[in-house]
């Protein structure tokens, strides 16, 4: 396998007292789309920062195409296109104004490039950026983004505050502008049932560390929800993989990953309950599952 | 790229140097030209008081608006080092302080040179009021500098001006006047000094307000692009 | 070209790739595609849909080994006329399962067998009209 173009090993960092990450693991390989889910205030955006040399690690390393993230701060900057989560840009500024200024401090900006991306995007170049609204800001912040010709963009959380409509044109964006163009895209949402149909790999951020990283259809096609048959107390406590455990009136409903045939098996003979159904999820109630399942050991049936 | 800076600064201050100018220039030629005081009532009125109203004008604005506002994040992201964007705030900032005071030294001449003081008893303080009104920004942003609105900025502003004159006052408990120690180590000293012409202690000033705008000048740059929570 | 009409449902626990899938087929077996129609480039419907090229990409490839669309080097990619490369008792599985869910529902609303036979027939003549009178065009 190539070398990721997005590596990071070991991140921890706190605010203050606080542990936000504890251990962060990641590639991101070339050209791929990558999906970073997590619910609100798990460290998303303080990943990004880090990435990004906003913010000094506790420990832990991280690297974008080879450059250390806090040793090449500014070398990194000027590869990496970079949308903040709810960018506020310079509200007195014209567009046209704030597209050359951000384009002064690049030297890889493609000033025609530019201009073709500000009449794709329909924005209009002599309103001031205040008076744009919010699907213009984004579209805005994204161009100012992909300016340089960057070959990794990083956006946190880009779609926030977008109406359905705006969204899905924003994702549209991404796809067309970018992955036609081999570039690397991490991004980071907390809407799940949007990131799926966009992202090649998910990774799902909780407690400060990866809780689990896959291609977004294998993770489909791996957690599943199993309805088990039994009766009394019912000991779980030797299947391993178990995202939540909740009792269904005669049945108890178990959300496991890896789920396959032998796997079937293994839970069987493990709980002693027989399987009687098996159910798909939507990435909703795997990320769900992930995060708030209820990883019980017991059951009373 | 440092042109960029340059311009985006002056195209947010260029209005605060309008107001300065034309609240203190207009002062100065009014009270001159009216004669109801003695002329160096109003030059001191308008080299110690107004270069106070810059410091706290200017200062209250230049990070603290952008902290605000949220586009300091897109500011320090960008590629270039967060000292350098501090290090042309604070150069904008000195302008724009200063350049009102200078105006108003120039109309005073102009209207008052030789009248009742010759040029030079006009130009100095002057010349301490600009001194002053930068050190003055200085020390107000460097305390302000992760200030997240200007009204707070403000009242820090003003808190660091009470807090020189309280260590005059707690100074003068222990030194009899007249106090070099209390004004040498206060940028106050400064106005005094040059509005009483007490030059005995101008290399002790001079040297000890350097010394402490460079510390706070660093001070400032490191924690203003320092990321992490910003209290609110 | 044709333009195809696909409609993803994010909710579904159904993955997108297949819910694709499904509906190209769909339209195949009702005559809104037929045998010969072009069909979007990968990017023009990843580009409609909002959707990842890969996944595009992956449908399809799919199809194409299926038999159901082929790519024509350099024109584009285009439905054919072979549409029974599935083998016998793929397809009947295919239609075993979703005929075993509107048995649930029928026997779950108490629906009687009769009745949903005749509902049944009323739905396969209704398709086979449809796709009929979009064939005869």
């Amino acid at each position: 396998m190539s070398e990721p173009v997005i590596k990071i090993e070991g991140l921890r960092f706190s605010y203050g007292s606080k542990e936000v990450l504890r251990g962060v693991d990641l590639e991101v390989s070339a050209g791929s789309i990558f999906g970073f889910l997590g619910p609100n205030g798990s460290g998303k955006t303080t990943t990004i920062k880090v990435l990004l040399g906003l913010l000094k690690p506790g420990a832990g390393v991280c690297r974008i195409a080879g450059l250390d993230s806090q040793k090449d701060v500014m070398t990194v900057r000027r590869s990496v296109g970079y949308m903040a989560e709810d960018q506020q840009m310079f509200g007195w500024m014209r567009v046209e104004q704030i597209v050359r200024w951000v384009g002064s401090f690049y030297p890889g900006w493609d000033e025609k490039f530019v201009q073709e991306l500000l009449d794709f995007l329909g924005l209009p170049r002599k309103s001031r950026v205040k008076s744009l609204s919010k699907g213009q800001n984004s579209r805005l912040a994204l161009l100012l983004a992909l300016g340089h010709r960057p070959k990794v963009v990083i956006l946190d959380d880009p779609t926030l505050g977008l109406d359905p409509i705006a969204r899905k044109d924003f994702l549209r964006y991404v796809i067309g502008l970018l992955q036609s163009n081999q570039v690397t895209v991490f991004f980071s949402s907390h809407l799940l049932y949007e990131i799926e149909p966009v992202a090649d790999y998910v990774a799902i951020l909780k407690d400060g560390v990866i809780a689990k990283v896959d291609k977004t259809d294998q993770l489909r096609q791996s957690v599943k929800k199993i309805l088990l048959r039994g009766a009394g107390d019912i000991e779980l406590g030797g299947v391993g993989g178990i995202l939540d455990v909740a009792r269904m009136g005669e049945r108890i409903a178990l959300t496991i990953e890896d789920y396959n045939e032998a796997r079937r098996g293994e839970v069987e003979k493990k709980s002693g309950c027989a399987v009687v159904d098996e159910v798909d999820l939507n990435l909703d109630e795997i990320f769900e599952a992930y995060i708030i399942g209820n990883r019980g050991q017991r059951v009373k049936v | 790229m440092i042109k960029s800076l340059f311009w985006k600064e002056w195209c947010e201050q260029r209005w605060k140097l309008a107001y300065g100018c034309i609240l203190l220039m207009g002062f100065v030629a009014i009270g001159l030209r009216s004669r109801l005081v003695q002329d160096d009532i109003i030059i001191i009125m308008a080299a110690g008081g107004g270069s106070v109203l810059m410091a706290l004008l200017v200062g209250m604005g230049l990070v603290a608006t952008e902290r605000g506002e949220g586009s300091i994040e897109m500011l320090l992201a960008l590629p270039v080092r967060s000292w350098k964007i501090f290090a042309v705030k604070m150069a904008m900032g000195a302008l724009v302080c200063a350049l009102p005071i200078v105006g108003c030294m120039v109309v005073s001449l102009a209207m008052a040179g030789g009248r009742e003081m010759s040029a030079s008893r006009i130009f100095v303080p002057y010349l301490g009021g600009v001194a002053f009104s930068i050190v003055m920004l200085v020390w107000m942003v460097a305390f302000s500098v992760r200030q997240p609105s200007e009204a707070r900025a403000g009242l820090v502003g003003i808190g660091v001006f009470m807090g020189w004159i309280f260590a005059i006052l707690l100074s003068m408990l222990f030194f009899k006047p007249p106090n070099w120690f209390g004004l040498v180590i206060t940028p106050l000293g400064i106005l005094v000094i040059t509005f009483n012409w007490m030059y005995n202690v101008l290399e002790w000033l001079v040297a000890v307000q350097l010394a402490l705008m460079v510390c706070l000048l660093l001070w400032g740059a490191y924690r203003f692009g320092k990321e992490g929570m910003v209290k609110v | 070209m044709c333009i195809i009409f696909i409609r993803i449902e994010p909710s579904s626990p159904v993955p997108i790739y297949r819910q694709i899938i499904d509906q190209i087929r769909y339209q195949i077996a009702t005559g809104a595609l037929k045998e010969g129609d072009q069909v979007p480039s990968v990017r023009q419907l990843a580009g409609e849909l909002a959707v990842n090229q890969n996944t595009i990409l992956k449908v399809y490839n799919q199809l194409c080994t299926e038999k159901v669309l082929k790519i024509e080097r350099g024109s584009g990619t285009f439905v054919t006329a072979n549409r029974q490369s599935i083998p016998v008792a793929e397809r009947k599985r295919i239609v075993a399962k979703l005929l075993r869910e509107a048995a649930v529902q029928a026997i779950h609303l108490d629906v009687g067998l009769e009745q949903a036979k005749e509902q049944l027939e009323k739905e396969y003549e209704a398709i086979k009209l449809l796709k009929n009178k979009t064939g005869a065009r």
